[in-house]
């Protein structure tokens, strides 16, 4: 042995003494108590120092000496006549009409076995454009608290749900605030939003997550996920990002003591869109 | 060689820096709530008419009506106006600079006099009163995911809105400024009123806010507390960077 | 198929002693290579390999298998990491498989972290809290996990480009190259439903994100996105559903693929770089016993270390800063694990489109969503054939090209990577946006730019550069052609004439 693979084989055994010393503080951090950022220093310094070990030792202590395989020819020596072996030599015989209605069999199969798999999921129905909005819900917060006017400053934003079904993630709506000549809607739209009090849908119709950013100068309504933006003044259009329609405005009145109630379900359905959406 | 060791030389600078830098931020003191408690020895003089004619009336116009290069600030309130001119977002360097945090301008008696001037102008938000010592981390949590974290993140680092606007990262603000912001909706932000968030719950975001700085992070280091994308760069980095080097050196080129 | 394993078993008499039993440590020095007949002494591992071979035959297969040759370029190694990445992960999944609780239903937490005392989180959410706050050592085996399978991800995107720039997958080895692809897919797939487990608020918006990309498919997708997710969103099975796909249906898959993949290797044995001795008649390298074995094990073990120091020292997936899932609460920034975010990025620089034809609406996220990715992967999967039809090349292939060697190839790789890039940071568009204070929209704009222009001019840049370096030989090519470089032992090449 020579000097330096004297030396390496210190060193080595330094490694895997390493392991023994970290993987016993390890225990010792665990027995008192236990601390997420020492425990991850010690468990690398046990594996890092294994690791480290063994491929000095195969480096630097192993003669492994380059050494030369032959390739062979990769195909096999029976060749493409394994139909022929298949058919005759073995005594299979081969009748078009059974292997017809053999593979139609399996289609067969196929659509049995696919019933199960269809359980996995309902069909898609009327929930896709109805919402439980309904006409005289009120308007409540996600603890299922009426919102009332007073309760909205001007510039402010409050998400709201029917009355029963508060955190429903079809149903959920954003009550926006604006000066009640600031919005720019059709007139019969605007007589859903009393006093500049207007409703939309908080689901993105593009990607479905919560419209839940309020810009208040320029009254923009942003999606976190993809940035798609929305105009509250026009009918919440969408004026930048992927959404390629309107949310939904929900017609709204406001009663006598503040409260709010909606005048029916979204005239449209909310969120993403689908193929027959407007079926 | 060589190289690895000027490799090794700046990452330890860059370290340092980056420590040094974590370091101030820690050490700088946070304004306290009330601007009496220090009295400033810096005061030049002048009343809150005064410092308004000379540093705030140019674009606000005379008594606060407000002119074509500012907004009216009858009815802002005090809070409104404690909020910028402590957080150096007001004064403006110039007229279209970005309304962003700054080194405040006015010492702490100046400003008390200018805000007393705005909210003598109109009605609106009183600097709130918040009291974090006991106050509900559930509820700060709660109400911070619902009302907050769209804008300004889970983790209250911070995100762009669009529009050119900036939900600045909260961490290390004072909660007088957090309760202010929250009431007068600066820049693009909503207003919250009581209706929406109680003066108690003011406090208990404020709370949440410094639990989210000082206990929120068991795991480690947070690493700009963004999520999957600063994520990302470190198994990039750290992670396939330390695996390239352990393979590079398991199989040395030329190596046995 | 030449394996000794099907030979018949033999009748049992003393086997001539394999070189396995000779080199193990404590059989004799480490350092004995020379042949073992010189070891007359039966050692307690002879014993118990001549009780095992007698029954089995394993000893036969067991002196092919460790004789192995493995050529010896570091860049062979990505795909080990992968795989040791893929152990690292089944191992410590098995461990949060014990805690977690794939349940859906409500319950209060009322563990030690105070701000959610008190709120109303799925049994599941409730579980990786009590799995992160309660359990020793259990939060560093969640964010090993999770860290595990991002650079699981990215070691698998290093060795998928390594073969495809070297043009490892030319016949023979489209199938594995279809393998390898596949299993990036499952990888994915992985990533993504592992993402969603612990039902916190940013992975309950990236699965809205997801059911709503396939709700996007004309005609079949409502009922696609419902069979997927069972039923509406959020529906009350996901979690338990995911948790299948999760631990079971996709490592299976994987494992399975994985084991198919080796086993290919193992048949057509490993590629290597020209030069030396070697030719596309042999392989050129170590035995696998004991060099490449040792190598590999210690390759294991230092993965272990530097993902158990990523999950030490770096938090990762807070999910108590989150928050459970709440389908009305949104956060931004909300991006998916880094290995997505190019589809983000897609949907985020993605046309506003939706064309109604026919009564037939066809939404905005179906283009970037299914149509671009669709695409992508099939051309990633097809590229073999692709390649093989425009250079008119179908011979077999066992010596690797350099990437400049085959401009055309490395032109289109460059592109996709570029995309790749490009749109990452599409992914993070509002991030970055605060990062360099420019707005969102033109920044958005410029991305969307980007896409198209970066992969033009990258491709061009880089068919260019493959040209000069190529030409600075003086051959010509074919547009995917090879030459022969030879290796120098000092790691660098030269050609040879």
């Amino acid at each position: 042995m020579t000097q330096r693979e004297r030396w390496i084989e210190r060193l080595v055994a330094a490694a895997f003494a390493l392991t023994m010393l970290s993987g016993l503080a390890l225990l010792a951090v665990y027995g008192l108590g236990g601390q997420t950022q020492v425990e991850g220093v010690l468990l690398a310094i046990c594996l890092g120092a294994l690791g480290f070990g063994i491929v000095v030792w195969a480096q630097e202590l192993m003669e492994t000496p380059i050494a030369v395989e032959e390739r062979h020819a990769l195909a096999s020596q029976t060749g493409p006549a394994v139909s022929k072996i298949m058919d005759e030599e073995a005594g299979f015989t081969r009748r078009t009409l059974l292997v017809r209605m053999l593979l139609g069999a399996l289609g067969g199969l196929a659509a049995a076995l696919a019933i199960p798999a269809l359980s996995l999921g309902p069909a898609p129905g009327r929930e896709l454009f109805v919402t439980s909005w309904a006409p005289g819900r009120r308007l409540v917060d996600i603890d299922g608290i009426p919102v009332r006017a007073a309760d909205l400053e001007i510039g402010s934003a409050a998400t709201v749900f029917p009355e029963g079904d508060a955190g429903s993630a079809q149903a959920q709506t954003l009550l926006i605030r604006v000066e009640p000549d600031a919005l720019r809607l059709s007139p019969d739209r605007l007589a859903n939003a009393p006093n500049g009090y207007v409703a939309y849908s908080k689901v993105c119709t593009h990607a479905g997550c919560p419209v839940g950013l309020y810009r208040a100068p320029d009254h923009m309504l942003i999606c976190p996920c993809h940035q798609s933006t929305f105009d509250v003044l026009q009918g919440a259009i969408p004026v930048f990002g992927p959404a390629g329609r309107a949310l939904p405005q929900l017609p709204i009145a406001m009663a006598e003591d503040g409260t709010f109630t909606a005048l029916g379900d979204f005239p449209e359905p909310v969120g993403p869109a689908f193929w027959n959406l407007t079926s | 060689m060589q190289d690895d060791r000027r490799a090794v030389g700046g990452l330890v600078a860059f370290i340092a820096i980056a420590l040094g830098c974590l370091l101030v931020g820690a050490v700088t003191p946070v304004r306290p709530a009330s601007a009496a408690a220090t009295p400033s020895a810096q005061v030049t003089g002048g009343e809150g008419p005064t410092l308004y004619l000379e540093s705030c009336a140019a674009c606000h116009g005379p008594n606060g009506v407000g002119s074509a290069d500012g907004p009216s600030l009858v009815g802002v309130g005090a809070a409104a106006a404690d909020f910028m001119l402590r957080t150096g977002r007001m004064p403006l360097p110039a007229p279209d600079a970005p309304m962003v945090r700054r080194d405040p301008l006015f010492s702490d008696e100046q400003i008390r006099a200018l805000v007393d001037y705005v909210a003598s102008l109109g009605d609106g938000p009183p600097i709130p009163a918040i009291q974090v010592a006991g106050a509900d981390l559930s509820k700060g949590r709660e109400l911070f995911i619902d009302s907050c974290a769209a804008c300004h993140g889970p983790g209250a680092g911070g995100d762009a809105v669009g529009g050119g606007y900036v939900a600045p990262p909260l961490l290390g603000v004072d909660p007088v400024t957090v309760g202010e912001a929250i009431r007068t909706g600066p820049g693009a932000m909503p207003v919250f009123g009581s209706g929406q968030i109680s003066d108690p719950d003011l406090a208990a975001i404020a709370a949440y806010l410094i639990h989210l700085e000082e206990d929120a992070a068991p795991g480690g280091l947070t690493v700009g507390g963004a999520g999957p994308v600063v994520e990302g760069y470190v198994a990039w980095i750290v992670g396939m960077g330390l695996l390239l080097l352990a393979v590079r050196r398991i199989e040395r080129p030329g190596g046995r | 198929m030449r394996l000794p394993s099907r030979r018949r078993p033999q009748p049992p008499k003393p086997r001539p002693q394999s070189s396995i039993a000779g080199d193990e440590p404590g059989a004799s020095e480490p350092r004995a290579s020379e042949p073992v007949a010189s070891e007359p002494r039966a050692t307690e591992l002879d014993r118990l390999v001549g009780w095992l071979d007698e029954r089995t035959g394993v000893a036969e297969v067991a002196r092919v298998f460790l004789g192995k040759v493995f050529p010896d370029h570091w860049s062979f190694l990505l795909g080990e990491v992968a795989l040791s990445c893929y152990i690292i992960l089944v191992a410590t999944g098995i461990y949060l498989t014990f805690f977690f609780a794939a349940d859906s239903g409500t319950v209060t937490y009322d563990g030690p972290y105070v701000p959610l005392q008190g709120a109303e989180v799925s049994a599941a959410f409730d579980s990786v809290m009590r799995l992160s706050f309660d359990v020793r050592a259990g939060l560093l085996m969640r964010q090993v996990h999770h860290w595990a399978a991002l650079v699981f991800v990215a070691s698998i995107v290093v060795h998928v480009s390594r073969v495809f720039f070297t043009g490892a997958f030319r016949r023979p080895r489209e199938v594995n190259w279809l393998i390898g692809v596949s299993l990036l897919l499952l990888a994915l797939a992985a990533g993504l439903t592992g993402y969603s487990l612990p039902d916190d608020l940013l992975s309950g918006t990236g699965l809205r994100i997801v059911y709503s990309v396939a709700f996007a498919i004309p005609f079949v997708g409502p009922w696609l996105a419902y069979l997927l997710f069972g039923g509406e969103f959020p529906p009350s099975e996901l979690i338990g559903r995911f948790y299948v796909f999760h631990i079971m249906l996709l490592p299976l898959l994987m494992i399975g693929a994985i084991t198919v993949h080796l086993g290919i290797v193992f048949l057509q044995k490993h590629t290597q770089f020209p030069g030396g001795r070697a030719t596309e008649t042999n392989v050129v390298g170590r035995h696998l016993w004991p060099g490449q074995a040792f190598r590999s094990v210690g390759l294991f073990f230092v993965t272990a270390a530097i993902l158990a120091l990523m999950g030490g020292i770096f938090q990762i997936n807070p999910v108590w800063v989150y928050g459970p899932y709440v389908p009305s609460a949104a956060a931004s920034p909300a991006q998916p694990d880094w290995y997505l975010g190019w589809l983000e990025g897609l949907l985020r620089v993605g046309p506003n489109w939706e064309p109604t034809i026919f009564g037939v609406t066809i939404p905005s996220p179906f283009l970037p969503g299914i149509v671009v990715p669709t695409i992508i992967f099939g051309g990633l999967a097809l590229w073999p054939f692709i390649e093989a039809r425009i250079s008119g090349d179908h011979r077999d292939h066992h010596l690797l090209q350099f990437p400049w060697q085959a401009p055309l190839r490395l032109a289109v790789g460059s592109a996709v990577l570029t995309l790749f890039v490009v749109l990452t940071l599409a992914g993070a568009n509002d991030l970055l946006a605060a990062l360099l204070d420019v707005g969102v929209e033109e920044l958005t704009t410029a991305l969307r730019l980007l896409a198209f222009i970066g992969p033009i001019v990258v491709a061009l840049i880089a068919y260019r550069l493959a040209i000069e370096i190529r030409g600075r030989a003086g051959r010509p090519l074919g547009p995917v052609g090879g030459s022969v470089l030879r290796r120098t032992p000092d790691g660098g090449f030269e050609e040879v004439e």
